[in-house]
């Protein structure tokens, strides 16, 4: 009954709850968070406090004393660390509702991967309620950002979906609002990090952090040959002599080190071409397929995309927000309607 | 090379359509229609399309912003102006597409939903009222139950027989209430209009006076004094009435002349003390109540004046006997253990016993 009270004061959310990034759209204002998920904890004996979340948080990621940890509490899509998902949360939908007096209790909507289990759906769920929702759907990830690539999901044409996110990567063939197919690898951005951090190691015996991984990546990584040659300085502290050296990196070798990453990510695009049903498989060689996620921000994704399968590959826009902004279109749309988009728990 | 192709669109932005940005870019860098159709995987008609801005094989406005900058990418330039081109030419009409009816067909649920609650509720209410209504009438009819008691104490003023009683339990008749301890009396009942008051003869003297009379008068007096022996048994614990014993004693005044005078005057006064003798039994009767204790019982008594003529916790096999002015009240403890007769007839307790096995009631109403 309270919470029904209070749920006049809060307003409606969509949480793109990613690996990397955690995303809230309100309903009517739009994308208003936009977050890593990241938080640091502070240990002082047996009490553990929040110490800071978001963005501050992740400028500590690899820079925390002894006293503060700073973790990501969702990987591969999942929850890692319920309580830690849940204090983020709270920590978020506060933000989003600075102005009210009362503690929000948000209709929350929230994607979840495809392939995740009833149990993780189940610790998703009970985190956002956790974290003060007055009521939670889910929704899974692939159809989210399909909505919020503008895709007809609701025809009775195929549409592809390849959502690249920080943990795992969706592919998923959508027909009259259901999922026909759908495909999850535990391979996203966060791979592409660690497959630079190696190659950094192995071909300069360097060690680099996360952060600076991250940084390589956006700024000179690529995924198709013969493009523009880009380069970056990078320091590390190198293994052999155990001082920071410094050294630079062109997009070439950026994309030898990616291959085996991306090798997966075109095999699992390919697989679920293979295994669509033929007039789906027809729709969307004649129409294409669409890249969402961070992960298609990498430069010539689609170029590899689109000469892997033969097929037309688009970048949805502003691929970053899709999910987010499409679990807000659903929320729009469960007033409408009963929503057959909401995955079953 | 590209800076100057940058400007331009921003400056033509607004009469520039997106295809002719595309189509002019693609002849300056020397490409044919096939090519660029061949380096997006679309169809040349597409690209031909796209360039023409009727987008006839592209209905989805998503699609059409895709392949616009996919192919603006292809040419190296950027695929802002291009699409705010687009915009400009096209608006950002995203929902032209989402009037395909697959929802609407379904009915707006929330009404039913609503429906259902209130449905619900309304059954879940009835059932309430249905089980209080039960309950009142359950209640209502225990009363009732309590009523008919009284009604039948009424019978019982009227004189009417006791059989009436509540359950309709067939007692005996209320008449034969000396009989009914003896079953000897059925073996005299040849001459029951004599019976009476030969028995109060025989109360004059005792036991043994009863049992010399027939060996003083053989023959005649033969069955009567059968009877009077019995009777004056059977009396002798009942009948300790005070108008009884003035009744008995007016008689043993008589009978020293009883025998001495005539038939005729014998016959008077037997007619007289006969039908006393039928009232005063009666009399008595409604005045007496008679209990015995099969087990433990505290048991009392009030009459109609409201004074307590019996109170007590009597021991299991004991037995008593308690008189006043009718109606009486009872409060009878442990009434399944306990036998009440009233007028001869036994009083049914159980019936009367409430749920803690305690009797109270009116008795001769």
């Amino acid at each position: 009954m309270f919470k029904r009270l209070r749920g006049l004061f809060s307003s409606d959310l969509s949480i793109d709850l990613g690996t990397a990034n955690t995303l809230i759209y309100v309903r009517g204002r739009g994308i208003v968070l936009d977050e890593p998920s990241v938080v640091a904890i502070r240990q002082s004996g047996n009490m553990r406090s929040v110490a800071a979340v978001g963005l501050d948080a992740k400028r500590m990621l690899g820079r925390t004393p002894g006293n503060i940890t700073a973790i990501r509490p969702m990987k591969d899509g999942v929850i890692a660390d319920f309580t830690v998902t849940e204090q983020m949360l709270q920590h978020f939908i506060r933000k989003v509702h600075q102005s009210t007096f009362l503690t929000p209790s948000p209709r929350v909507l929230v994607c979840v991967p495809c392939m995740s289990t009833q149990v993780e759906r189940r610790a998703i769920k009970e985190s956002a309620e956790g974290a003060g929702a007055r009521e939670v759907f889910l929704i899974e990830e692939p159809m989210a950002a399909a909505i919020g690539a503008g895709l007809p999901v609701e025809e009775a044409q195929g549409s592809m979906v390849v959502d690249i996110g920080g943990g795992t990567s969706e592919i998923a063939i959508i027909s009259l609002n259901g999922v026909v197919y759908s495909e999850s690898i535990r391979v996203g951005g966060d791979r592409f990090d660690e497959a630079i951090t190696a190659y950094v190691r192995r071909h300069y015996g360097s060690l680099i952090g996360e952060a600076t991984a991250e940084r390589i990546k956006e700024e000179i990584g690529c995924a198709y040959p013969g493009g523009e040659l880009r380069e970056i300085d990078v320091r590390g502290r190198n293994l052999a002599e155990g001082i920071p050296r410094s050294f630079t990196l062109n997009s070439h070798e950026i994309l030898d080190a990616l291959q085996e990453t991306l090798a997966s990510i075109v095999a699992a695009v390919k697989s679920a071409l293979e295994q669509s049903p033929p007039e789906l498989a027809s729709d969307i060689a004649e129409r294409g397929l669409v890249l969402t996620g961070g992960g298609a921000l990498l430069r010539d994704l689609d170029k590899l995309i689109a000469e892997e399968t033969g097929l037309p590959v688009i970048v949805a826009e502003d691929p970053l927000t899709c999910v987010a902004r499409g679990g807000g279109k659903a929320l729009e749309m469960i007033d409408q309607h009963t929503f057959e988009l909401l995955s079953s728990d | 090379m590209s800076e100057t192709h940058y400007d331009d669109p921003h400056q033509f932005v607004s009469d520039t359509s997106p295809g002719e940005i595309l189509k002019r870019e693609r002849e300056r860098q020397g490409l044919s229609r096939d090519e660029v159709s061949t380096a997006l995987n679309l169809r040349p008609a597409v690209v031909g399309g796209l360039e023409a801005d009727t987008y006839d094989g592209v209905s989805v406005a998503a699609y059409r912003r895709g392949y616009l900058r996919a192919y603006a990418r292809l040419l190296g330039i950027d695929d802002r102006p291009v699409i705010e081109a687009y915009n400009t030419r096209f608006g950002k009409t995203e929902s032209e597409h989402r009037v395909t009816p697959v929802h609407a067909s379904k009915p707006p649920s929330r009404l039913g939903a609503w429906l259902f609650k209130l449905v619900t509720l309304l059954v879940i209410a009835g059932l309430i009222g249905l089980t209080l209504l039960w309950w009142q009438s359950r209640d209502g009819n225990d009363l009732l139950g309590l009523g008919g008691n009284d009604q039948v104490a009424v019978d019982n003023m009227d004189g009417t027989p006791v059989s009436q009683e509540s359950d309709g339990t067939t007692d005996l008749p209320p008449v034969p209430d000396e009989g009914e301890e003896m079953g000897l009396v059925d073996d005299s009942v040849e001459s029951p209009d004599y019976a009476p008051p030969t028995a109060t003869d025989s109360n004059i003297g005792d036991v043994p006076a009863a049992q010399d009379t027939p060996q003083g008068t053989p023959g005649e007096a033969d069955e009567p004094t059968a009877v009077e022996a019995s009777s004056a048994v059977a009396q002798d614990p009942l009948i300790e009435d005070g108008v009884v014993l003035e009744g008995s004693e007016s008689d043993a005044e008589n009978q020293p002349t009883e025998t001495q005078q005539a038939e005729a005057a014998t016959g008077q006064d037997a007619a007289t003390p006969e039908t006393a003798a039928q009232e005063e039994p009666a009399t008595a009767s409604t005045r007496s109540l008679s209990l015995t204790f099969n087990e433990q019982s505290w048991t009392e008594i009030f009459d109609a004046n409201n004074n307590r003529i019996f109170v007590g916790l009597q021991e299991a096999g004991s037995q008593a006997t308690a008189e006043g002015q009718p109606p009486f009240r009872l409060t009878i403890g442990n009434a399944s253990g306990v036998e009440l007769r009233y007028r001869g007839e036994p009083v049914d307790l159980s019936a009367r016993a409430g749920g803690n096995n305690v009797a109270r009631f009116t008795l001769g109403e």
